[in-house]
C-alpha cells in the first residue's frame, strides 16, 4: 500500500513541480486554470466551513489572491489541493478573528460550555438547506451545521475531499493524533445527531 | 483487562473498529473479527449499513457554485497579477536607482569633499559646519530614495485594498 502511494506520489511529483515554478512565476493563466478545476471543491469546503454564501464567495475570491501573492510559498512536494485548502481555512480563521472569534477552538469550547454556538453555522437551518438532494442528504447537512466547526472541518476533509490524516493534519496545523482524535470525536458526535433526527 | 472489556462488550469494540476502519484503517486480525462480529449481529451491521449511507450521502450533495465565481474571481486575479508585476518592474526601476545613485555618490564623494573644503575655508565656516554639509549631500539620495520607496508601499497597499474590494461583475442570480 505505502509503496502504491509512493509511486503515485512520484509520478505525480512533476505536475506538481510545475505547478509551483508556474505559482512562484505568477503565471495568470495557470491560475486560471486552477481556479476553474477547483471551483466546485474549494467553493464546497467553504460553504461547509462557513456556513454561508456570501462568505464563502469572498473567501473564495481572497483565496485565488493569496495564492497568486503567495505561490511562491508552494513547494511542488505535497498536494496541491492540500496547499489551497490550508489558505482557505486560514482566511476563514482571520474572517472570524476579525469577528471577534478567537479561532476554531474557540468556537469548539463556546459549543461545550453549551454557550452561543457559532454565529455563522448553526441558527436556525442549514444555509445549505437549499443546496440538499435527498432527505439523508438534508438530514447529514442539519447533522454538519450543528457540529463543532472543528469537527466538521475534519470530517469534511476526511470524508468528502478524501484528503490522507496526513494531509488533514498539515491543513489544519496541528498533530496527527489531533486529526484522529477530532475524527473519533466527529463521528461520535455525528452520530449521536443523527439518532436525534432519527425519523 | 481492555481484551476483557472487549469480550464483554462486543459491540462496543464493533463501534470502535467501525469508526478505526473509516478513519485509519483496520489490522488484518481486527478487520475479521469485525466481519464475523457483523455477519453474526443485525444491531452492528444496521449501524455499519447506516454509516455508510450517511457517508455516501455526504459526498453525493451537489452545491451549485453561483454563477461568474470563477470568471470573476479570474478577471481579479489577472488584474491583481498585472498590478503584481508592474509593482514589481517599478521596485526593479527603484532599486537599479538606488544601486546608481549610490555609486555615484562613492565615487564624486572625494571631489565633493574638496569642494566642500574649499567653500568652507573660502567663506571662512569652522570644519563643523562644512563636513556636515558634506553629509547631508552623502545622505539626501539615501533619504530621496527611502521617501519613494514609502511612497510607493503606501500607494500599493492603497491599490490593493482597492483591488479587494473590488469583487468583479456580478451578474444577476447572486
Amino acid at each position: 500500500m505505502d509503496s502504491a502511494i509512493h509511486l503515485f506520489a512520484l509520478a505525480m511529483e512533476p505536475e506538481t513541480k510545475a505547478l509551483a515554478r508556474g505559482l512562484r512565476r505568477r503565471d495568470p493563466d495557470l491560475i486560471a486554470a486552477l481556479i476553474a478545476q477547483y471551483e466546485y471543491r474549494l467553493f464546497r469546503y467553504l460553504l461547509y466551513l462557513t456556513g454561508s454564501e456570501d462568505a464563502a464567495r469572498d473567501m473564495f475570491q481572497e483565496t485565488w489572491l493569496r495564492v497568486l501573492a503567495r505561490g511562491h510559498q508552494y513547494d511542488g512536494v505535497s498536494r496541491f489541493d492540500s496547499w489551497l485548502f490550508s489558505i482557505a481555512r486560514h482566511l476563514v480563521i482571520d474572517s472570524s478573528r476579525r469577528r471577534k472569534m478567537d479561532s476554531l477552538d474557540e468556537k469548539l469550547d463556546c459549543a461545550q460550555d453549551g454557550a452561543a454556538q457559532e454565529s455563522w453555522s448553526s441558527e436556525g437551518a442549514s444555509p445549505l438547506a437549499e443546496y440538499e438532494n435527498t432527505e439523508l442528504a438534508a438530514r447529514i447537512s442539519s447533522i454538519l451545521a450543528r457540529l463543532p466547526a472543528v469537527y466538521r472541518e475534519v470530517l469534511l476533509l476526511r470524508f468528502q475531499e478524501d484528503l490522507s490524516l496526513k494531509e488533514i493534519a498539515s491543513i489544519i496545523r496541528a498533530p496527527l493524533a489531533t486529526v484522529k482524535s477530532r475524527l473519533y470525536r466527529g463521528l461520535n458526535a455525528a452520530r449521536e445527531l443523527m439518532e436525534e433526527v432519527q425519523p | 483487562m481492555k481484551r476483557q472489556d472487549a469480550i464483554h462488550h462486543p459491540h462496543e469494540r464493533a463501534l470502535q473498529l467501525m469508526d478505526r476502519q473509516l478513519v485509519e484503517g483496520l489490522e488484518l486480525e481486527d478487520r475479521r473479527w469485525l466481519e464475523d462480529h457483523l455477519g453474526a449481529c443485525e444491531a452492528c451491521s444496521a449501524r455499519r449499513a447506516s454509516t455508510e449511507a450517511a457517508l455516501t450521502a455526504l459526498r453525493s450533495i451537489s452545491i451549485p457554485v453561483p454563477h461568474g465565481l470563477a470568471a470573476s474571481t479570474i478577471l481579479c486575479v489577472r488584474e491583481n497579477a498585472e498590478r503584481l508585476k508592474s509593482r514589481r518592474a517599478r521596485n526593479i526601476a527603484l532599486i537599479a536607482g538606488c544601486a546608481v545613485s549610490w555609486a555615484a555618490g562613492v565615487a564624486s564623494a572625494p571631489l565633493v569633499w574638496r569642494i566642500c573644503e574649499w567653500a568652507g575655508t573660502t567663506l571662512s565656516l569652522p570644519p563643523i559646519v562644512w563636513e556636515t554639509g558634506f553629509f547631508c549631500w552623502w545622505l539626501a539620495p539615501a533619504a530621496a530614495a527611502g521617501l519613494v520607496v514609502l511612497w510607493v508601499n503606501a500607494r500599493a497597499e492603497r491599490e490593493e485594498m482597492n483591488g479587494r474590494l473590488w469583487s468583479g461583475p456580478r451578474p444577476d442570480g447572486w
